[in-house]
């Protein structure tokens, strides 16, 4: 088992290696800093109008920069309107509001894109190597399991990587786009965060190497991947409808079975995150296995 | 890494098969919860029982006797009583009518000085950003800008805090304490704007907005509750 598990870590750190010595690496961790950045100043431009707005009424001068009402508007409970659908309960509510105004926005947009992201991401991970048939030399010196989890281990590494690297443009355009943010503050509670978003993608990455075992075509395996995890939601919205109401059972049996139904588990103070964290982690592997009786026999 | 994929199959199938029974279950006590909620409770006799029982059941009203046939019977029997109290239900409505037009007058009292208060908060920070991004001051200007509002602001705490002494001793400002007043709460506004005026320079001030330092941008809101108190 110990020489499985080190060939499966060998992979796993190759192929981290790969992606950083191809750039691969780069391009997609900016382009999670970008996602997370751009949701960041998008809502930074709604803060401003609406400071400005609020400013016009009270006849002071108004700034090119946001975030001056902040501190006032939380003292004010005023915040807790923005917040509240957010996070859906009061004591949830009173740990938001503790944090720096982006970080649950931060949070929220990293819930909605990095599923998606994740499949992407996992849909490269066998289908290039297979349709160029070079995974048959790497196959020589291991097994085709060990492989294929420590792929997705790599992945996963790569991902993790990229979600730091996501929570750092958020940060920088707390620092730069607004005023008075408690910028200490902002990059732990960020950092905080970032197990949790880390984990919630998993299970897609999951799906994404599930698809990626399908076919050699990698924009195959991405739509395939992706309308996974797009049915998925559509799954988990007709749980949560007044259907799924009238069919407990089912929900009781599919509902653990799809990663949005531990999504709001990873919100809330503390370290009670962690159990949900590890079933995602759990959905991932199981996920990432899903074609394997497709891929365990292929003819490579 | 057989074991590794086995192990979390199993978590997983373990969470999903495992937590059929204690949902079911949750369920079941959530339905009978709701329908224990959702049921009117049976009518209890046990008090009208006891005090038949202590009371003797001549001075009581029969079982089937309504509470309007009852109240009609009794104001029968004492013509004077049924007076007082028709007296006495006409002021309590009156009473309960007035006290109710004051309480929301309170509140709502209540809430527009909340409003001002946030307000003035509101007006006080977004002055401040403005000035900070436009004069761009040092750290040392800055302390001594904030110093200059904050001096200017316990001068007008003070001044409150006096005029509300006055008033507490139960007499009215004359004219010409009420124009003192008014000339000191002006000169150390003025005394604040002569001081930011000197901390900056003169590319600085250029820069600025009049709104940015305008004396009355940086009242502190806690002037609010002196006024508050001063109206009570």
């Amino acid at each position: 088992m110990l020489g499985s598990l080190r060939d499966a870590g060998l992979i796993a750190w190759f192929h981290l290696r790969r992606a950083l010595r191809t750039r691969s690496a780069v391009v997609l961790a900016l382009a999670n800093a970008l996602i997370a950045g751009g949701g960041a100043w998008f809502f930074t431009r709604v803060l401003l109008e609406l400071e400005r707005a609020a400013a016009r009424t009270l006849r002071v001068p108004e700034t090119k920069r946001p975030g001056a009402m902040l501190d006032t508007l939380r003292e004010q409970d005023q915040l807790s309107d923005i917040l509240r659908p957010l996070v859906g309960s009061d004591e949830l509510l009173e740990w938001a509001l503790q944090l720096p105004v982006l970080t649950p926005i931060h949070f929220w947009l990293a819930l909605g894109v990095m599923p998606f992201l994740a499949v992407a991401l996992g849909a490269e991970t066998v289908a290039p190597d297979v349709r160029d048939r070079s995974l048959r030399y790497e196959l020589v010196r291991t097994g085709r399991l060990e492989l294929l989890l420590g792929r997705f281990a790599g992945q996963a590494l790569l991902l993790g990587l990229a979600t730091v690297v996501a929570a750092g443009g958020t940060w920088l355009i707390s620092a730069t786009v607004m005023v008075q943010q408690p910028l200490l503050a902002q990059a732990a509670s960020l950092l905080g965060l970032t197990p949790r978003l880390w984990l919630w993608a998993l299970p897609f990455l999951g799906l994404g190497v599930a698809a990626s075992q399908l076919t050699g075509n990698v924009n195959v395996a991405r739509a395939l991947g992706l309308g996974a995890a797009l049915a998925s939601w559509i799954g988990f919205g007709i749980l949560q409808s007044p259907w799924g109401e009238e069919h407990p059972v089912l929900v009781d049996l599919v509902e653990p079975l799809l990663p949005q139904g531990w999504m709001m588990d990873l919100w809330g103070p503390g370290l009670g995150w962690w159990s949900s964290g590890l079933v995602l982690g759990a959905l991932g592997v199981v996920f990432a296995l899903l074609a394997w009786p497709v891929f365990g026999r292929r003819n490579l | 890494m057989k074991q590794v994929a086995i192990a979390a199959i199993a978590l997983v199938v373990g969470l999903v098969l495992g937590g059929l029974k204690p949902k079911a279950e949750l369920r079941e006590v959530q339905t009978e919860q709701a329908q224990l909620c959702a049921a009117p409770c049976p009518e209890s006799t046990v008090g009208r029982d006891l005090a038949q029982f202590f009371g003797g059941a001549r001075t009581m009203a029969p079982r089937d006797e309504s509470p309007r046939e009852q109240a009609d019977r009794l104001a029968e029997e004492n013509p004077e009583a049924a007076a007082i109290v028709a007296e006495l239900d006409a002021a309590e409505g009156q009473a309960v009518a007035d006290v109710g037009e004051a309480l929301r007058e309170v509140a709502e009292a209540g809430e527009e000085l909340e409003l001002a208060r946030a307000a003035l908060e509101l007006r006080r920070a977004q002055a401040r950003a403005a000035l900070v991004e436009q004069a761009d001051p040092d750290r040392d200007q800055l302390d001594s800008i904030d110093g200059a509002y904050s001096e200017m602001n316990e001068s007008l705490s003070s001044l409150a805090g006096e005029l509300g002494d006055l008033v507490a001793e139960g007499r009215e400002p004359t004219r010409r304490e009420a124009m003192s007043f008014a000339a000191d709460a002006l000169d150390a506004m003025l005394t604040a704007e002569e001081a930011v005026d000197g901390v900056l320079d003169a590319d600085q001030r250029a820069e600025l907005e009049d709104g940015a330092v305008n004396p009355f941008s940086h009242v502190d809101p806690a002037l609010v509750d002196l006024l508050i108190d001063l109206g009570q």
